[in-house]
């Protein structure tokens, strides 16, 4: 049997169809999850995250000319005496960096500060990444159906989310050490931690 | 272009092996996840009938066993025909569970998922592919859609070249003489 022959070949409609064929399906957000978790329980993938190869955002200075100081709520006192970081699993914390409206202009002088901050916590295997984010970001909200999307006018706003640092750190108290020590603080800026829920 | 984009690709993969191999982070490990999970899991699903289950216990195994023998990946092929036959050895393994089980749901998930589609032929395709007896959907999913050669899948499903040929002919008559009939229902329904 000659299986080359012209019948056993797709035609070009043929060949178009499987062309269309979906390539869009994707599993199950899980499902990631499930085989990390797998390969940590196995020993193939470091319970620690490993040394980053991790290099300051260029957006750090931007933050040295960081905004009026808002309110912020690290008694830093609180945690310094209450902090034991015994356990050896870490986790993952992102700190959110907002700015306010009266940001002081740029001062080159700040970016070495910020850098060498981020430095310090990627020596420290900590510091996993960290992006700034562009400006002119809206809100969206379903109002009665309707979608309504305003503008986020940084000039009028009390907080503006201006980037975020990922981190590793063995608790929570280990973080929030990690986030205090940011010079966003110095200048004004606000942060917020949060943990990630590893589901 | 293509070869320099295939070219591009098995450079980064290499990066990122190296780069795991050396560390063993979950980050460098989600990047090579994110990078080939998709097409595995396309094919997956298609070697599996559309039964998203199977498709996902697939993919999980694949990964396990590719991490576990990455060190002995010796570049031979791309890093993406590897995972790929790791994926369809995985595939085979849950047939056979399956047909102990004899627990067959062909097609059913992908139907109810993509009910409302507009354009029904790809997905009668999609149906005729479905229903091919394992060995011969594995022959046509690899060469027809994914585009693999017959050298490639003789590799692949460690069949003979002609195998391959023989099995990709007779599939694509099934497929051919399954289209024929829903083109005839259609055309019945219209009259």
């Amino acid at each position: 049997m000659n299986h080359t022959q012209n019948h056993d070949e797709l035609n070009p409609e043929e060949r178009k169809k499987f062309t269309a064929l979906s390539r869009r399906h994707s599993p199950a957000a899980t499902l990631e999850a499930r085989i990390v978790s797998a390969l940590k329980a196995q020993g193939h993938i470091q319970m620690t995250p490993a040394p980053p190869i991790w290099t300051p955002p260029r957006w750090a200075g931007a933050f040295a000319a960081a905004l009026v100081f808002l309110a912020l709520g690290f008694g830093l006192g609180k945690w310094q005496s209450g902090t034991s970081p015994q356990q050896t699993r870490h986790h993952l914390f992102v700190l959110f960096l907002y700015d306010s409206p009266e940001t002081p202009p740029d001062d080159i002088s700040k970016v070495a500060e910020y850098s060498g901050w981020a430095r310090q916590i990627g020596m420290s295997k900590r510091m996993i990444s960290g992006e700034k984010l562009k400006d002119g970001g809206r809100l969206l909200r379903q109002v009665r159906g309707q979608l309504e999307i305003r503008e986020v006018r940084e000039a009028t706003e009390p907080h503006v989310l201006g980037g975020y640092f990922l981190i590793a750190a063995e608790n929570y108290d280990d973080a929030l050490k990690v986030a205090a020590s940011c010079p966003h603080l110095k200048y004004g800026g606000l942060i917020e931690l949060r943990e990630i829920d590893q589901i | 272009m293509k070869i320099l984009s295939k070219y591009l690709a098995q450079r980064a993969d290499r990066r990122l092996v190296r780069n795991f191999l050396a560390r063993r982070d979950e980050q460098t490990f989600r990047a090579l996840y994110h990078r080939h999970t998709p097409a595995l899991y396309q094919l997956a699903l298609r070697l599996a009938s559309w039964n998203v289950h199977e498709a996902e216990e697939a993919v999980q195994d694949t990964w396990l066993r590719a991490i576990e023998a990455l060190e002995k990946f010796r570049w031979e092929s791309s890093l993406r025909t590897w995972l790929s036959g790791i994926t369809i050895n995985c595939c085979r393994e849950l047939y056979r569970q399956r047909a102990r089980r004899s627990d067959e749901r062909v097609a059913e998930q992908y139907v109810q998922e993509d009910a409302t589609t507009n354009d029904c032929e790809p997905l009668d395709l999609e149906q005729a592919i479905a229903a091919l007896p394992n060995g011969y959907r594995q022959v046509l999913v690899l060469h027809d859609v994914e585009g693999y050669t017959h050298e490639e899948i003789s590799r692949l499903l460690d069949i003979e070249v002609g195998t391959s040929k023989s099995q990709l002919a007779r599939a694509r008559r099934s497929v051919r003489e399954a289209l024929q009939v829903v083109a005839e229902k259609s055309a019945n329904r219209r009259i």
